[in-house]
């Protein structure tokens, strides 16, 4: 990850507004090459091989989730079909390893006799939409609000910093446990069951009612250590409106930070998703969910690891290559982090 | 008897992935087809099965402490508000009721005589006076003798308003109409000692008079309702914690959601009592692990749970394992009384064609795989279940167990019912929901799945008006005669605004006649008529769909002897059982 050969260039400071001219990364090289920070972050989160293959890793996968309707098709099942037939006086899947065969490549599951490879690649795609979103629901709502407080500064920075407070204190899962289950009910009838589309977008609406703290606390400070600067008194004196300075002057310089909560926040999203399919307010039945499918399989962990297996490592990976990327971005937006 | 829940929440097992991958899972499970046991049951009035000591158990020894894995605490341990089986077999070794049943795991029940000598005394023939005489002998864990009066105060309580969790099959009969404890409501806050109809012409004789006949009284007077209470002892409410011993063992303590512990009760003499054996000295209830550990643990058996057996159901996950040597003796399993059905609210569907339809459609198969496949039960054709007295298989609609598509497009001739499919929303409950949303989507109906909480599930399917046209439901008899099973199930007479046991509503009025008429018969010819009433209500209005008959899987220790399943209460009977030294 460090780039020893190409140590970052001392004391940069990240002014957009005043992009100097960098030296060349390596001594002695006879031109001296005009970058941008943007380019820099780049070149160096190319040269970084954790943060490749974290990429391909995520690439993958969202290709996969993409491409599920695909593989159905290709297949000729659906994700919520049942080999019933497939399955033995217990329950269990039939052959070696969980009854993986030509037909079902990674299986099925016992007591169901669904596809496990169906039931995942649909599942994956449910998963990775809610944290998506989510974070990015959160983002917005957190640069907004902490621009607004960072800015205004007075009462209205104080009543948002008590409204963070609040919001960190409130206990998620309570209020996830009470809401999701009476806006269902407040929305649809009593024989009309909620929409797949309505429980997501209930728990997309969740995550990002509880999660945009973080981000706003940032943005806030940055906004408040940026605000006093040279450029943007520059900006000011030369007559540019508050809307010019927020989103031209101020903006551009805090999205690095911003784009790492979000990086870190989707696999936090792909845990707490998996959480909520544990107590029943997550994505239920029919609809297939990576979260709730761990959930079920971890019974089953003795008695037919292959089932526990394939959904684990998928989990595992996702939020072991988003965390990796995270990290790599954040290292190489901001140089002075590197080890 | 309402359903046990079977549970199975997650849990985090943190075993090592085992290499299960070298071998292939077979079909067949265990082989083993489970033979479906019809019960035997009949009560008996041979003096030789009326008397103590119970009958030795070959090999069994006195001595030793068992240990039962329970997941979560009883609700209620005060006789007169144990409606559930684990409680009732639990409480039969603190306290007597007037019968009991007998039992020594060959399928043979019989009904005798527990506290009174024999199982009641049908006076006048006509079954509306019956007389109990207590056995001499049996004292309460102070020495005291049990009387008559104590017998009669413990039903006099069981009208109380805040101990009404028990069953009222005596209480209603002495108060046939309306609800039971409308004009009679227990012996507190001045309320007369005695309830109509009940009297006690000395210490040892109590007499029941009804409004109307009730042949299968000896059965009702099994249940705990009919134990022995002294007035001295009761603490109301608190009762429940600290049942007042007349059986083998005595409460030594109870901490609630923890364990509960019973020592011997030394005033307890094994030739007053034709039922208990109670060979260990010690009984150990314990509360809080959940039922995967508890069934992973018995299967490893380790020293410390060699003494232990457990009354929940070995969950799915586990089953698999527990076929290899050393686990599968140790594995009792059988038949309940329990059936499953899929109730079809008649209020809604009313159309017989599409009722039927769905008797063709369900893929009973499926339902099971979820739950176990033959370790939960075995596929079902009739409302009642094999081990009720008298019972005889017949299949109306000889649908493959999968299901007969030919003849449920032929039905529904090109209908698409919409139905809306209430299910728990526990893990396995929906997970059967979605075997059958897709089933009978596949069959030709469009199906809404909507989930309850567990702990209201049968609250809302069970109000009249419930929005729901088809729901799964179990119902278990409370005594081996259809006379607990399809008049509390499928008369239309007994519909009420909430809390209904008849939930698919049917209301026929020739339903209710024949119940009548089946009821006023003697004991012994009921079985036929009860058998032949379920045919019909099946044949000609198909308010359910037949499941599965439930059955039970349960594991106990390797030091656990004479293990076997009661018949009465579907889970292993402790009177027998004895700890191996």
């Amino acid at each position: 990850m460090s780039d020893l050969s190409h140590p970052p260039p001392v004391a940069t400071t990240v002014d957009p507004a005043a992009p100097e001219p960098v030296a060349g990364t390596v001594a002695g090289h006879p031109e001296i090459v005009g970058r941008s920070p943007n380019q820099l972050a780049w070149l160096r989160l190319k040269r970084d091989r954790t943060a490749r293959a974290s990429a391909v890793t995520l690439a993958v996968a969202a290709v996969v989730a993409l491409g599920a309707p695909l593989l159905g098709h290709l297949t000729g099942i659906d994700p919520t079909d049942k080999f019933v037939d497939r399955l033995n006086d217990f329950g269990m899947p039939i052959g070696y390893a969980g009854g993986i065969n030509t037909d079902h490549w990674l299986g099925l599951e016992p007591g169901s006799g669904r596809d496990i490879a169906l039931q995942l690649v649909y599942g994956l795609r449910t998963s990775l939409f809610v944290a998506f979103a989510s974070a990015l629901l959160a983002s917005v709502i957190g640069v907004a609000v902490g621009v607004l407080a960072g800015w205004a500064r007075g009462w209205l920075d104080s009543v948002v910093n008590w409204l963070v407070d609040l919001t960190l204190a409130f206990p998620f899962l309570i209020f996830a446990l009470a809401v999701i289950p009476i806006l269902q009910d407040r929305f649809y009838s009593d024989r009309e069951s909620p929409s797949p589309a309505f429980r997501v977008a209930l728990i997309v609406a969740t995550f990002g009612l509880f999660s945009w703290t973080y981000t706003a606390r940032l943005v806030r400070g940055q906004v408040i250590s940026l605000r006093e600067r040279e450029f943007v008194e520059a900006a000011r004196a030369a007559g540019a409106g508050t809307g010019h300075i927020l989103l031209r002057q101020l903006l551009p310089n805090i999205w690095a930070p911003i784009l790492v909560t979000v990086s870190l926040m989707v696999p936090q999203f792909i845990a707490i998703e998996a959480a909520l399919a544990f107590v029943n307010i997550g994505v239920t039945e029919p609809t297939p969910d990576l979260g709730r499918m761990i959930f079920n399989s971890i019974g089953y962990v003795a008695s037919d690891p292959w089932y526990t297996l394939f959904p684990g490592l998928t989990i595992f990976l996702l939020v072991l290559a988003f965390n990796l990327l995270g990290d790599a971005l954040r290292d190489s937006l901001d140089p002075r982090s590197t080890r | 008897m309402r359903t046990r829940t079977r549970t199975l929440t997650g849990v985090l097992a943190v075993a090592a992935l085992v290499a299960a991958g070298c071998s292939p899972t077979t079909d067949g499970g265990d082989g083993a087809d489970q033979q479906t046991k019809t019960q035997s049951g009949s009560i008996s009035y041979r003096a030789a099965d009326n008397q103590g000591p119970a009958k030795p158990v070959d090999g069994a020894a006195r001595g030793g402490t068992l240990t039962v894995m329970q997941p979560t605490d009883f609700e209620h341990l005060d006789p007169a508000r144990n409606y559930v089986n684990t409680q009732q077999v639990t409480g039969g070794q603190l306290y007597r009721a007037l019968n009991g049943y007998k039992e020594d795991g060959s399928g043979k029940l019989l009904l005798v005589g527990d506290l009174a000598t024999n199982p009641g005394k049908d006076v006048n023939g006509d079954c509306k006076v019956w007389e109990f005489t207590l056995r001499d002998g049996v004292k309460y864990e102070d020495g005291s003798a049990v009387t008559s009066k104590d017998v009669v105060h413990g039903i006099a309580r069981s009208f109380a308003p805040a101990l009404n969790e028990g069953p009222h099959y005596i209480q209603q009969w002495l108060y046939p109409g309306g609800t039971y404890n409308a004009s009679y409501q227990g012996p507190y806050d001045g309320g007369r000692p005695t309830p109509d109809g009940v009297e006690t012409p000395d210490d040892r004789t109590i007499r029941f008079t009804f409004p109307q006949p009730h042949c299968d009284l000896p059965y009702a007077a099994a249940l705990p309702t009919s134990a022995p209470v002294p007035a001295a002892k009761d603490t109301r409410a608190n009762y429940d914690l600290r049942p007042f011993s007349s059986g083998p063992y005595r409460v030594k303590s109870y901490q609630r959601d923890v364990a509960l512990e019973l020592e011997r009760n030394p005033h307890w003499d094994a030739a007053t009592d034709p039922i208990r054996n109670a060979y260990p000295d010690a009984i150990r209830v314990t509360f809080g692990l959940e039922q995967a550990q508890i069934s992973e643990r018995l299967v490893a058996d380790g020293p410390a749970d060699q003494t232990a057996l457990s009354w929940a159901d070995v969950p799915p996950s586990v089953l698999p394992r527990t076929t290899g040597s050393g686990v599968a003796d140790r594995v009792v399993k059988g038949p309940t009384q329990y059936t499953w059905v899929l109730s079809i609210n008649t209020q809604r569907v009313t159309d017989l064609a599409v009722r039927r339809a769905l008797n063709y459609a369900v893929d009973k198969d499926a339902l099971l795989k979820v739950l176990g496949g033959q370790a939960a039960g075995s596929p079902a054709t009739t409302l009642m279940s094999p081990t009720t007295a008298g019972f005889q298989k017949y299949d109306l609609f000889n649908a493959p167990v999968t299901g007969d598509r030919a003849k449920v497009a032929e039905l529904l001739a090109g209908r698409r019912p919409k139905l809306v499919l209430a299910h728990s929303s526990l893990e396995l409950r929906t997970q059967q929901a979605e075997a059958l949303r897709k089933n009978l989507t596949d069959m030709g109906f469009d199906i809404v799945m909507k989930p309850i909480d567990n702990s209201s599930y049968y609250d809302e399917i069970g109000r009249k008006n419930n929005p729901y046209d088809i729901y799964l439901s179990g119902w278990g008899s409370d005594f081996p005669s259809g006379s607990t099973i399809i008049p509390p199930v499928y008369d239309g007479r007994e519909i009420v605004a909430e809390g209904n046991q008849n939930l698919s509503y049917l209301n026929e009025p020739s339903i209710g006649a024949e119940i009548d008429r089946v009821r006023s018969r003697p004991a012994a010819e009921q079985d036929a008529g009860w058998m032949a009433l379920d045919r019909t209500i099946m044949q000609e209005y198909a308010p359910v769909v037949p499941c599965y008959y439930d059955a039970t899987y349960e594991l106990h220790g390797s030091k656990v002897g004479n293990a076997f399943l009661s018949d009465a209460f579907g889970i292993i009977s402790l009177n027998g059982i004895h700890v191996k030294q």
